[in-house]
């Protein structure tokens, strides 16, 4: 039974989880999802569940450019070498952020490609780079 | 002479600054909020050193979006007197005041030492009473000193004689200063917009006797 409550802990899952708890695991595996059309949902619970379904996570990898000297990336690599992988050519050090934003619509994407180059990446010296991840929640 | 001097969450010169500058004559200090939005009753700025917003993302990225810096730009581009220094040259840097950005020590350590300036400009407000030529001796203190932009802008600097590197100054290195570890990371920038000073050094800091007795032996 817990496992089926840790299956997704989600707005969608969590009201199907309290109306319905299957007693056996051949119950739980018969079980048909109800439906998640508007209509046949709770009113009350498919307010939170339309907005916990609009989550949009993103990643932004900001690197220092290739003209910008990386100081730490190249101790780095001098480190990996002495540890025995002579190989290693060139280390670049940068920064990665995992952001979550209610909603998802390109005007969004849009102001968020702003702030990256505002204020998550400084041009003069750093390039960013922006993937959104097209898994809902 | 009224002096503001901006005090951001993290700002640590501030009172270092107050201390200079009210122990000169006619001149007073007073401390605003980064929160503040208008210095109209000053006649000059100071953005002090420290570590704004505990330099998070980068060395003053955060502190450039502080209601109060709107202020400071605008007033900047109309004439007022600003003196940056250390982390103050930093958020100017990412406030887009000047070009370039500054990064990481070449060397990766925190330099905390003296260097040498050379005032290369005699008819700019804070350098009046030094003669073209003077060496002035401050101390450094930052991890993020190391000035870059790109070549065009660096040569245009260069030619406007913009930019002191503490390094050119002296035929043989000086002892206190790690030069072959970190050329650019000792450049006492000094950028002139108008009116507007940047040093990565701490001028201010000078003014302490201790300090410069500590270091010059004297």
């Amino acid at each position: 039974m817990g496992g089926k409550v840790g299956t997704g802990f989600t707005g969608k899952s969590l009201f199907y989880v309290a109306q319905q708890v299957p007693t056996s695991l051949a119950e739980m595996k018969n079980q048909k999802r109800p439906s998640l059309k508007p209509e046949s949902r709770n009113p009350l619970v498919s307010a939170v569940s339309c907005k916990y379904g609009e989550t949009m996570k993103v990643k932004v990898v900001v690197m220092p450019k290739a003209a910008v000297l990386d100081p730490q990336g190249n101790a780095v690599r001098n480190a990996m070498r002495h540890l025995g992988m002579p190989e290693v050519h060139s280390v670049r050090i940068g920064k990665y952020m995992e952001i979550e934003v209610d909603g998802e619509n390109g005007e969004l994407e849009s102001r968020l490609h702003g702030l990256c180059r505002d204020l998550l990446s400084n041009p003069v010296i750093e390039d960013y780079e922006l993937t959104k991840n097209e898994e809902r929640r | 002479m009224k002096f503001a001097v901006i005090q951001f969450p993290g700002s640590n010169c501030d009172q270092d600054c107050i201390a200079a500058i009210n122990g000169l004559d006619g001149l007073h200090a007073k401390y605003v909020w980064h929160k503040e939005t208008s210095l109209d009753d000053f006649d000059a700025i100071v953005l002090p050193g420290g570590f704004a917003y505990g330099d998070y993302l980068r060395c003053g990225a955060i502190a450039r979006f502080s209601p109060i810096m709107r202020a400071v730009i605008s007033d900047a581009r109309a004439g007022k007197l600003v003196l940056g220094t250390c982390n103050g040259f930093q958020i100017l840097c990412e406030a887009g005041l000047l070009p370039g950005a500054l990064v990481r020590n070449r060397s990766l350590r925190f330099v905390c030492d003296m260097v040498t300036t050379r005032v290369d400009v005699d008819d700019f407000p804070f350098t009046r009473s030094c003669p073209k030529g003077t060496l002035l001796r401050m101390p450094v203190a930052h991890g993020e000193g190391c000035f870059f932009a790109d070549a065009e802008t660096l040569r245009e600097l260069n030619d406007n004689r913009q930019l002191t590197p503490a390094a050119a100054l002296f035929p043989k290195p000086i002892p206190m200063v790690p030069l072959k570890t970190s050329p650019a990371s000792v450049i006492a920038s000094e950028i002139s917009l108008a009116s507007c000073l940047i040093l990565i050094a701490l001028p201010m800091r000078a003014l302490a006797a201790q300090m410069v007795r500590r270091f010059s032996g004297r």
